[in-house]
């Protein structure tokens, strides 16, 4: 071991570590000794504050670049605990909340212990803004408001009440409304937990008097920050309002779950449609700036910053100008309705109504429209009033009431009638139960089952006499596909329709239903649900007992005997009880008359527009079922692509084109002369294919479809539309006049010219 | 079981100096997890814990003839490096970084004991070596020696403790010496292999978490943030500092990861100069008595584990204070002795563990 050279080295060693420690030491006398007192200066009074920046949201265009949601700036008021006490800080929350008040803003109030007129406190943790919560929720709620606030989990609002006013130092001079606002704030302040000392927003898009007022007084206001801030906006008001969905204040449950990271309590997040379904690519990324600020926490120099990384911007399938035709001529026509003019038969229920128009060869969505939509820009502020929500969302609602903020042409099941005999026509043709070119008898009165007639005869007592499949679609005989359907037997019409999508979700990107499709299963389900009323709500029976009696319902036992013999063995006595259950239980007995009441859209058959529009482009592409979409590309803020959608197909039906050619020669008599569409179509100058429905759904009056395609020859696009209540389909077909215009650009000049006066 | 002499020559100066250091440690932890607030003292119970545990691996490690545990250096070797393996396959992610192996109510991370087992092990393959290191073939195992367990923890990522393993392979080349030419040499090599790791080893975050720690003003609000909030504490400290559990940086969450990274500005705001010197001084205690057993080693291996040791602690106690008080640029180094943290107080007193036993079987011949 050469010592000599080792020592040497650790000597070195030794000398290094000494000039490392006296860097440390040096440096430590600089910071604590020389500028100790400017540190502790800084540290006192929280001199370093962190503003969040807001990143706008991306925003949503129609698939030729119109701004559909976008943002404007915006004046919001933010608050932070500066350096003053308890009893000031109260003084200035009060102040700041009058001058809100006086010049009619609205503010932030997340507060759950309200006073009554005798200045009782109550809890009420339920938001007004979701309705469908559980009782179990807002337990949850409850529990966790207490423990974030420190309150005992068993406190009632009194006990509450009295220990946020110990705890926020509010003295017994102001009066308990006042110590409600003071509390209101002071709450949202604290639920920022660490950030606790960063501004938290009480109020948004304030008016410039507003802002004057609160700069004048600032002096006054210390903590009060007037900020600007970008803030939601929908150019086209009530435009595709249910696809674009609106955004809101985030709720206590997903607050939970969202990364703290990306997301502040007072942030708004997308809550339904297109603003719900991309929030992820919508949010963008906020920045911050770390700012010395003085004594009233208005900022003095910008230490660091970040800037706010905006949104993507999600680039629809929607063609504005397609979703403006659908919606302005649904308004329209049901107004037409309504008032029994342009010749249509009077029904003045004919409110609500939907259309759909589908690319047939991508699944493009270029229109879906929903009638009566409702303005987005009313929640973009995160805080609409109770009015203003109670009118979009009817309290007490029937079936009649239009509810704007349904979307009906997604979530909207109903019969589809007529529109729906393609699909029996198609699938006898594919089962050989008929040939094309087979004439079936119209009887008028069809000799099965309960004897149901023929629209014409129950009409006119007429009957269309011997008809093919061609004119079977053309005149819609009713005994036709009776007499198909009996052939085929339910299971294998269900099995079409369900080839085409009907009664299951097409997987669009925003909230729809699934419909049903009319079967011995749906019977069967429809059967247990009713029993789950007798346990659940008329509480005649418990859960053994049901699970008993399903097992008679999935067996199909119809038998009296054997029924009752099971309710003997149950125990189940009561007389009500026994009457409820055996007629639900032989009420999934499947009939031929369901048969032949499903094979021309009635009975249990339920499906939305979409799948109505999509049903059709399957059906004239020659039988590839896409997957419905409304995302055709998203981009970053600054034009990279980030995303884009393609064609994606779900199912491969592999129909016979020489069958589709049939029906389509049905479905474009029905636009022609003596068709039931040819009022609308009559000398139109794109030959087209579609066909009507009149759907029965008793105690309405009946809801007027239409579905169709064009061009003819070479199909491009399918619309379904419907009008509830409308009364005739051949109503509807005006609607979708109105569509294929606009794809086409047929409007007339001097109609552009009238249209654009009306907009304007 | 351990000779009389044996316990004759245990440094007990250096443990009274770490021991300080520790309990100094256990204090700042307990405020900064607020257990005057919060009454919950399950943080600092777990530190304790620790270093009882920690003490019984002392112990262990003492009673061992380090030379016995040279002669294991190839298993240690591979036992090392397949923990690191495992790591990334059953690890679990925290903070951005996989490097926990979850163990029941504990997790443990490997890169710690792997700095312990790559100073055995590498002291080892030195000894066996004649000084100067200059030829290419001795060059190349260094290299590969201590690449493998630094690419593994590069990756996961965490550079801080990927650069404490070529701090450690710097100090103890040093000592043995090496000629510039290779040094330079290195350099180049490192610089041409970079960019394959860069491009084809790392994925995003992980490239963004070594770009913001070249240059932490790629991430104003967050590294730069700690930067700022942390000469706020310290500074504001001033002479005699604010007391205990009265630090309003501290108190009021102003401080970032105060318990474990910045546990130093804890103490720089609560005690003080006073207190952050003593810190400071005992620390320097701690490194030279390291550096005076290696200097009176019987042998090469031990002198080599000492250094290797000392090199480890220098780095870290630098790095971490640096970083404190603005002097390098912020990285999740953690403080040794202080930070809170299991695996790295159980492998830092491993670590001492090695250089007591080194310092206690000094003399050559005894019997």
């Amino acid at each position: 071991m050469e010592t000599k050279e080792f020592h040497k080295r650790l000597i070195a060693f030794i000398i290094i570590v000494a000039i490392l420690f006296s860097f440390i030491l040096a440096r430590l006398i600089q910071l604590q000794i020389v500028q100790g007192s400017y540190y502790r200066e800084w540290s006192d009074e929280k001199r370093l504050r962190l503003i969040t920046v807001k990143a706008p949201r991306g925003k949503i265009m129609d698939r030729n670049g119109i701004e559909l949601a976008n943002n404007r700036p915006s004046f919001s008021v933010d608050i932070v605990r500066t350096n003053i006490d308890d009893s000031k800080l109260n003084r200035v929350i009060l102040d700041a909340i009058n001058i809100l008040k006086l010049n009619g803003e609205e503010y932030i109030d997340t507060f759950p212990i309200f006073l009554d007129d005798a200045n009782n406190v109550y809890f009420n943790f339920k938001n007004f803004e979701n309705e469908g919560v559980s009782e179990e929720t807002i337990r949850a709620r409850e529990k966790r408001w207490k423990s974030d606030h420190g309150i005992s989990i068993e406190a009632d609002a009194k006990k509450a009440w009295d220990f946020l006013k110990k705890k926020y130092g509010i003295d017994d001079s102001y009066t308990p409304q006042e110590m409600r606002e003071i509390m209101n704030i002071r709450t949202i302040m604290s639920e920022q937990g660490y950030k606790s000392y960063q501004p938290v927003t009480i109020a948004r898009d304030i008016s410039e008097e507003t802002v004057a007022e609160l700069e004048e007084k600032h002096i006054n206001l210390p903590g009060i920050i007037v900020d600007v801030e970008p803030i939601r906006q929908y150019p086209e008001g009530t435009l595709a309002s249910q696809v674009l969905g609106y955004i809101s204040r985030i709720d206590p449950e997903t607050m939970k779950q969202l990364d703290p990271e990306k997301y502040r309590p007072d942030d708004l997040i997308g809550t339904v449609g297109i603003e719900k379904a991309f929030e992820e690519y919508l949010k963008g990324t906020d920045g911050g700036e770390y700012v010395e600020v003085d004594a009233l926490g208005r900022k003095v120099r910008s230490v660091s910053n970040k800037e706010p990384v905006p949104g993507d911007t999600v680039k629809l399938t929607i063609d504005e100008k397609v979703q403006k035709a659908a919606e302005q001529s649904l308004v329209e026509t049901m107004k037409n309705i309504r008032e029994g003019k342009n010749g249509f038969v009077k029904s003045e229920y004919a409110n609500m109504g939907a259309a759909v128009v589908i690319d047939v060869n991508t699944g493009e969505v270029l229109a879906l429209a929903s009638v009566p939509g409702f303005d987005p820009n009313v929640f973009a502020k995160g805080s609409p009033s109770i009015e203003e929500y109670a009118a979009l969302n009817p309290q007490n609602a029937t079936e009649r009431t239009p509810k704007p903020l349904w979307n009906y042409a997604t979530k909207g099941a109903i019969p589809p009638g007529s529109t729906f005999k393609m699909v029996t026509g198609i699938a006898g043709l594919m089962e050989g139960v008929v040939t094309p070119d087979e004439k079936i008898l119209d009887t008028g009165v069809y000799p099965y089952a309960h004897k149901p007639a023929c629209w014409l005869w129950n009409e006119y007592h007429r009957t269309h006499g011997l008809v093919d499949i061609t004119k079977a679609i053309q005149v819609s005989c009713n005994v036709y596909f009776f007499e198909v359907s009996r052939r085929l037997g339910i299971d294998k019409l269900a099995e079409y329709a369900r080839k085409f999508g009907l009664g299951e979700k097409t997987g669009i990107e925003i909230e729809e239903q699934a419909g049903i499709v009319a079967s011995p299963d749906a019977l069967k389900d429809v059967a247990i649900n009713d029993l789950y009323y007798i346990k659940n709500v008329l509480k005649m029976i418990n859960q053994e007992q049901l699970d008993e009696l399903a097992k008679l319902v999935e067996a199909g036992e119809i038998r009296d005997s054997v029924i009752l013999k099971k309710l003997n063995e149950l125990g189940i006595k009561d007389k009500e009880a026994r009457d409820k259950i055996l007629y639900a239980i032989k009420g999934a007995q499947w009939n031929l008359g369901m048969t032949l009441n499903a094979s021309i859209g009635q009975g249990q058959n339920s499906f939305t527009p979409l799948q109505m529009a999509n049903y059709i482009a399957t059906l004239v592409n020659g039988g590839t079922r896409y997957r419905p979409h409304l995302m055709k590309e998203i981009d970053s803020f600054d034009g990279k692509v980030v995303k884009k959608s393609n064609p994606e197909v779900v199912d491969k039906l592999n129909l016979n084109e020489e069958y589709i050619q049939y029906i389509k020669e049905g479905m474009k008599a029905v636009t022609e002369m003596g068709g039931t569409a040819s009022g609308a179509f009559v000398n139109y100058p794109i030959s087209l294919g579609g066909k009507t429905g009149t759907a029965e759904r008793p105690p309405y009056k009946p809801y007027g479809w239409f579905v169709g395609f064009a061009p003819f020859d070479k199909p491009e696009i399918a619309v379904a539309v419907v009008i509830y209540e409308g009364g005739s389909g051949s109503y509807s077909a005006y609607v979708a006049k109105s569509i294929f215009d606009a794809y086409f650009d047929l409007n007339k000049p001097e109609e552009n010219q009238t249209k654009n006066n009306v907009v304007q | 079981m351990i000779d009389k002499k044996l316990i004759k020559n245990i440094d007990f100066f250096l443990l009274l100096c770490i021991y300080l250091i520790s309990a100094i440690g256990i204090i700042a932890i307990s405020s900064a997890t607020h257990v005057q607030e919060t009454g919950s003292y399950s943080m600092v119970l777990r530190q304790v814990l620790w270093l009882a545990i920690a003490t019984i691996a002392f112990i262990v490690i003492i009673s061992i003839d380090y030379n016995f545990l040279g002669s294991y250096s190839t298993y240690i070797y591979i036992l090392n490096i397949a923990l690191l393996l495992l790591v990334m396959v059953i690890g679990h992610e925290s903070k951005g970084a996989q490097s926990w192996i979850p163990l029941g109510p504990f997790n443990l991370q490997p890169s710690e004991f792997a700095k312990v087992a790559i100073i055995i092990t590498l002291s080892k393959f030195l000894s066996e070596k004649e000084g100067p290191l200059n030829n290419l073939k001795d060059i190349f195992m260094v290299l590969l020696h201590v690449g493998a367990p630094f690419i593994l923890i590069f990756v996961q990522p965490d550079l801080g403790t990927a650069l404490v393993f070529v701090a450690i392979t710097i100090g103890m080349l040093f000592v043995f010496g090496i000629d510039f030419r290779w040094i330079l040499t290195g350099g180049i090599t490192a610089a041409v292999t970079m960019p394959f790791v860069w491009f084809f080893a790392l994925k995003e975050h992980q490239k963004n978490r070594i770009l913001t720690f070249l240059n932490p003003s790629l991430d104003p609000l967050g590294a730069g943030y700690h930067a700022i909030q942390s000469k706020i504490a310290v500074g504001s400290g001033m002479l005699t500092g604010r007391g205990l559990y009265n630090g309003t940086q501290t108190q009021l969450n102003f401080l970032p990861e105060s318990h474990t990274d910045f546990i130093f500005s804890v103490v720089g705001e609560e005690f003080g100069f006073i207190g952050a010197s003593i810190v400071v001084v005992l620390y320097l205690i701690v490194v030279y008595r390291i550096i005076r057993i290696a200097m009176n080693a019987k042998d090469e291996f031990g002198m080599y584990i000492c250094i290797g040791v000392v090199s480890m602690f220098l780095f870290q106690i630098f790095e971490n204070i640096g970083m404190t008080i603005g002097l390098m640029p912020i990285t999740g180094i953690t403080l040794p002795f202080m930070s809170y943290g299991g695996s790295s107080l159980l492998a830092n007193m491993m670590a001492v563990g090695l250089v007591v036993s080194v310092g206690m079987r000094r003399q050559k011949i005894n019997f």
